[in-house]
């Protein structure tokens, strides 16, 4: 990854100090390769691992600088000095890739920032109005400006533990935007502003033909997507899980596998661990089984640096740069394939009860992970209470102004809402040790599927389907889904004898309280009684006090178990993350008391 | 069933002659009750199963009258005056359920006749434009009206033989029509009209549900038509073969409380009835196997050539065995006819080519399986006696009504399906079956109509959304083993398979293997009913073509005679049997050609 900033200042001497506050701030983890330059009013800084693609063009009046993998429609890759020339001509140019640029001219008086098409790449500005302007992929380092201040934005926080993500670009700090999904920000003097570059397609219109049709469609645009990203220099390793996104590349990788490590996060008796090991095999990939370390400063970069955008759940990515760096320069991620392709939300908007699709089914699994509004209105004080009304209001209306059709809204909601921060925010932690390759982020392939009916992109059908048509061999491999049940997707007679036999002795086990570690990878990271959010709770329960200032004791102390206690979700996954989203709030409110 | 006709005809005398003419012909079988009713200038007579619904009563000197169950929206059934009161002021036009219906206005001297929503109901009608016009469900008996002349139709041959069903309404004989799906016959002064009945007006792609919407969507859909046309003083019996629309009837019938007595054709070792007794078994049904071995082919073959005049094909012949063993067992019988291309899809898939991703009428035509005479083999058949321009006359008929149905290819490929290949071949089995029992149709219903023609193709191509039914809905159903015969596999298959189907689904595969390495040593290798009966090759169609082979001589005018007989040839000689049994549809319309020829002059 990289972290970045660029500050726009005329005030020399206070740039200068601004510059020297930060610089040793800049690196979020150690080991990272920094630069710097600056012109006549602006200074930009950042730290990237040595292997990320990064590049700089110096001119006279102005400076370009691109941060990440830069794409063309045909999948060239664009260097700094071109993407400034494309800029300047103000095109409202979009690419592929996951990356960030930024352009200045006119000796400073003009910033154009752009990101990938989903905005996944952060990007937060802040202006005083009266021409310095603060952006960078990361906000913490603004609070180093001596005009900027540190004032709790409710909007913001109230949007965040509503979504798990930001709404509407309110981040927790007044004044501090977060640039739109498909947005560029253009600062021209004191004036910022937003301009449109993508729009996700929300026609709904399709091809009326059956459904290997579609999955024909699909297949040649991942074929054809899946050459574009991965071309390029530098060694390349894919992020492989047990589960079905990264088992999609893994179909559309085989044929380069032997030239790749494949690399997969737990323990060796893991079910994820297992069927990427298979996978791996199949298609002939070195594969690199690496255990995640327990630290409790992981929560603490996470907080620090992500000022919960992304909830507070990407915990372990803020502790895998060296085993990611190690498996390769870049590293392609199935990340938001499950949505994009697998169309998860599109299934889950309809509900086979009421026999309909609608904002309330589609919201759903997005508030699962968050605090429910009544629960959160109990924890605000009474004059901010009405934050939560307005901000489900503002998501409703803007789920519905999405698009004419009922599953295009909740395809894009999903994108714009929980996809882009909840699970595109680990993109950014994951950059620091080798650079994402991202096919979800294309244009082409965003367009294919946002042109199928609701039939054939929801429920994972296509993306299913794309596994067990065109890689029947990887279909038959055990499929993890962060539960027990590991069937693959075209199971044999063996697959179910073992199944049967397995779900036998792990009853005897429990019975007998043998075994060891439970083999579910997500359960057992995420898993409130696990020793690294043991060692969390433990260290943050100081915190707490420092909640009661900003929020409702009681309401707090009711969801908040203090941190000797044993806790018992159902879900061990999903249902602890509205604490984990007070537990991030806490480390962050200490940070801005500590400074 | 019924086999009714009504005529119109101003000379009393005339009349009363050809009714009594017509009287010692009108049941096709055995067993039926027969009735009749006239007013001023009409005359109608029918023969109905014992177990028929029929209502027919004068209002004056017109009358009302109906022959089977047509249902309203709550599934109540109609009387033929509700059915008249509907179309005389216009409020409804089109009921639920196979039946067939009439209204006699004799003080304007008109009448309406219409059927059920998919036109299965066969009605054939004749007019002189001038005093004499005849309307029944089978053309056969115009004949023995003296002002209505028989001339052979040679161009209603060629629709036959190239589609396997009538092309433009057009039968054997000349100004003979069968009325159009979605039409009602209007006669006013002897003139006769075609008017709306039932559009299957296409409804906005439902393009946004999901996927377990959609089979929702069915679900409710087939759930409330099953609910409307249950009745509690009917006894049921199910035709059960081993596929997968009659366990999904079953499946429907069970949740309303409906007990069917189920019937399969075949021999116990037969793959259809090891896959059926799964099914009753499942659901604790009495299940009976019986064989149709023991039908008289030859007897039924001559049956379905004098009253079907070969319109709906001739394959499926022994239905009309099949109806009195039904009779024996129940009232009504349920079907799961139609099913598969209704709601399976299966036109979808035809009109759509991999390798081009698209989806074409061109598509549509090659891949369809073929039911009539492929063309070219039909052209040759007729190039000699200078008929194969009828070919293209044809063609060019059935390419418009093809683009004609709609907008989309998809819903035009659906709509031509169900106009021909299915109205026929498949939907005449339902007149067959009813002169034993009543045949209950649960896709016979307005409403499941029009929510599957919303459904986009990627639901319903290839049987995805039927399969998707079974699996969502009734998952101890879908692991039963399933004959699926329209792939033509060996053995039984699963929609969801675990360990133990996967274990038999193995066995059988063994038990086949041990069966063609002891092949010599059996009588029956052919362990698949639907391959036995069907078989042009095999012992039952031999006996038909025996039967007829001295009689073939009388069409052999209307083709090239050398070529006819090499397509179908005497039976003592064996030809290499074709690959799948549809393509031996066009000898056996030739066949029934010749049955036909028995009894009707075909000179041209």
């Amino acid at each position: 990854m990289a972290n970045w900033i660029c500050i726009l200042d005329d005030d020399a001497d206070r740039r200068s100090a601004f510059v020297d506050r930060i610089k040793p701030r800049i690196s979020p983890i150690g080991g990272l390769t920094t630069g710097f330059h600056d012109g006549g009013n602006w200074s930009v800084m950042w730290a990237a691992a040595g292997s990320a693609p990064v590049d700089s063009n110096m001119e006279e009046g102005g400076a370009t600088f691109a941060w990440g993998e830069v794409r063309q429609p045909d999948g060239t890759l664009l260097d700094a000095t071109a993407i400034g020339a494309v800029l300047d001509k103000n095109t409202g140019q979009q690419w592929d890739g996951y990356y960030s640029t930024i352009r200045i001219s006119e000796h400073g008086k003009r910033l154009i920032v752009g990101a990938d098409c989903l905005g996944l790449f952060p990007v937060y500005y802040w202006t005083d109005g009266g021409g310095v302007t603060l952006c960078g992929s990361s906000l913490e380092l603004f609070r180093f400006h001596p005009l900027f201040q540190s004032a709790l934005n409710w909007r913001g926080l109230v949007g965040i533990l509503l979504t798990n993500g930001l709404v509407d670009g309110e981040t927790m700090w007044q004044g501090v935007r977060r640039l739109g999904a498909g947005m560029r920000l253009e600062i021209d003097g004191a004036h910022a502003s937003e301009v449109a570059t993508y729009r996700l397609p929300d026609d709904g219109e399709f091809e009326d033909i059956p459904f290997r049709g579609h999955l024909k469609q699909l297949h040649e645009t991942m074929q054809d997507t899946m050459s574009r990203h991965t071309a390029g220099d530098g060694s390349l390793s894919v992020m492989l899980s047990g589960g079905l996104d990264s088992r999609v590349l893994a179909g559309y990788l085989s044929d380069r596998g032997s030239s790749m490590t494949a690399i997969t996060f737990g323990e060796s008796q893991d079910h994820e661990m297992k069927a990427a090991a298979s996978v791996a095999r199949a298609i002939g990939a070195q594969h690199l089984a690496s255990d995640i370390v327990d630290s409790v400063a992981d929560a603490e970069n996470l907080a620090r640096w992500e000022h919960l955008a992304a909830g507070f759940c990407g915990l372990y990515e803020w502790g895998y740069h060296d085993a990611v760096a190690g498996a390769g320069d870049r590293i392609v991620v199935g990340h938001l394939l499950d949505r994009v392709v697998g169309g998860i939300l599109v299934g889950k908007a309809y509900d086979s009860d009421s026999r309909d699709m609608s904002f309330e089914h589609a919201v759903s699994p997005v508030q699962e992970w968050c605090l429910d509004p009544e629960t959160l209105k109990s924890m605000l004080p009474e004059e901010q209470r009405h934050l939560v009304a307005e901000t489900l209001d503002f998501l409703r209306s803007h789920y519905e102004s999405l698009s004419q059709h009922e599953h295009v809204r909740a395809w894009i909601f999903d994108l714009l809402y929980r996809q882009r921060f909840h699970v595109g925010g680990v993109l950014w932690s994951t950059s620091f040790g080798a650079w994402p390759v991202v096919p979800a982020l294309d244009q082409k392939l965003l367009d294919v599927c946002a042109h199928f009916p609701g039939s054939t992109i929801g429920e994972r059908r296509a993306q299913a389907g794309l596994v067990t048509t065109f890689f029947p061999t990887l279909a038959r491999i055990p499929l993890d889904r962060n539960s027990d049940d590991t069937l693959p997707l075209t199971p044999s007679f063996g697959d179910f004898l073992k199944r049967s036999i397995g779900y036998r002795v792990e009853r005897l086990k429990k019975t007998f309280g043998i075994g060891g570690n439970d083999p579910v990878f997500y359960r057992r990271i995420y898993d409130f009684e696990s020793p690294r959010w043991r060692a969390i709770r433990q260290s943050t329960e100081a915190n707490r006090a420092l909640l009661h200032t900003h929020l409702d004791k009681d309401a707090v102390d009711a969801l908040w178990p203090p941190a000797g206690q044993e806790t018992d979700y159902e879900n061990v996954i999903r249902d602890p993350n509205p604490v984990r989203l007070l537990i991030g709030l806490s480390i962050i409110l200490r940070n801005i008391e500590a400074l | 069933m019924a086999n009714w006709i009504i005529l119109m005809d101003h000379d009393d005398e005339r009349r009363r002659a050809f009714v009594n003419a017509i009287e010692p012909h009108i049941c096709p079988i055995d067993d039926l009750l027969v009735d009749q009713l006239e007013g001023r200038g009409w005359s109608s007579l029918w023969a109905a199963g014992k177990h028929a619904f029929v209502d027919a009563r004068k209002s004056g000197d017109g009358a009302a009258m109906i022959w089977g169950e047509a249902r309203d929206d709550v599934g109540d059934i109609q009387p033929a005056e509700a059915i008249a009161a509907g179309w005389r002021d216009g409020t409804k036009t089109q009921w639920d359920g196979y039946y067939a219906a009439a209204d006699i206005d004799a003080d304007s001297q008109s009448m309406t006749i219409g059927c059920d929503a998919l036109g299965l109901f066969p009605i054939h009608y004749w007019t002189n434009n001038k005093d004499v016009c005849l309307v029944a469900s089978s053309p056969e008996l115009f004949r023995y009206h003296p002002a209505f002349e028989p001339r052979f139709n040679m161009k209603g041959l060629v629709g036959i033989l190239l589609t396997h069903g009538q092309v433009s309404g057009e039968g054997l004989w000349k100004d003979v029509t069968r009325l159009t799906p979605g039409k009602r016959l209007r006669i006013r002064d002897f003139k006769a009209e075609e008017i709306h009945g039932f559009d299957l007006s296409e409804p906005a792609v439902s393009g946004s549900l999901p996927f377990s919407a959609q089979v929702d969507r069915l679900y409710d859909a087939l759930t409330q038509s099953v609910a409307k046309l249950k009745d509690d003083n009917q006894t049921y019996t199910l035709l059960l073969s081993g596929g997968l629309d009659s366990r999904m009837v079953q499946a429907f019938l069970a949740e309303n409380g409906i007990e069917p007595h189920a019937i399969t054709q075949g021999l116990a070792a037969d793959l259809e009835a090891h896959c059926a007794s799964a099914v009753a078994k499942a659901y604790n049904l009495r299940h009976e196997i019986i064989e149709p071995d023991k039908a008289n082919y030859p007897g039924v073959a001559s049956l379905m050539a004098r009253w079907e005049h070969v319109g709906t094909g001739f394959t499926n012949i022994r239905e009309w065995w099949t109806q009195g063993e039904l009779a024996k067992r129940g009232t009504r019988v349920a079907t799961g006819l139609l099913a598969d291309s209704l709601l399976g899809g299966t036109c979808h898939s035809w009109a759509y080519s991999d390798e081009d991703g698209t989806i074409s009428r061109e598509h549509f035509l090659s891949q369809m399986p073929n039911l009539g005479i492929a063309e070219e083999i039909l052209r040759k058949l007729l190039e000699k006696p200078g008929h194969a321009h009828l070919v293209d006359q044809c063609q060019e008929e059935l390419k418009d009504e093809f683009y004609a149905f709609s907008d989309s290819i998809a819903n035009c490929a659906w709509r031509y399906d169900l106009a021909h290949g299915q109205r026929y071949h498949v939907g005449g089995v339902a007149w067959r079956l009813s002169f034993g029992s009543w045949p209950v149709i649960p896709l016979l219903d307005q409403n499941l109509l029009r929510v599957v023609a919303s459904m986009p193709s990627s639901c319903m191509a290839d049987r995805e959304l039927q399969l998707g039914l079974v699996r969502d809905k009734f998952p101890d159903m879908a692991r039963l083993p399933l004959d699926r015969s329209d792939l033509l596999d060996t053995y039984p298959q699963y929609i969801t398979a675990e360990g133990r189907e996967l274990l038999d689904q193995n066995l059988w595969k063994a038990r086949m293997l041990m069966r063609k390495m002891l092949g010599p040593l059996q009588r029956n290798t052919e362990y698949r009913y639907w391959h036995r009966v069907n078989n042009f090759q095999g012992e039952l169609w031999r006996e038909v073509r025996a039967d007829v082979e001295p009689f073939k001589r009388n069409v052999e005018h209307l083709f090239d005679a050398e070529f006819l007989n090499t397509l179908v040839p005497d039976p003592s000689i064996k030809y290499p049997p074709p690959a799948p049994w549809v393509s031996e549809a066009g000898r056996k319309m030739l066949m029934g050609l010749v049955y036909w020829s028995k009894e009707h002059d075909c000179s041209i």
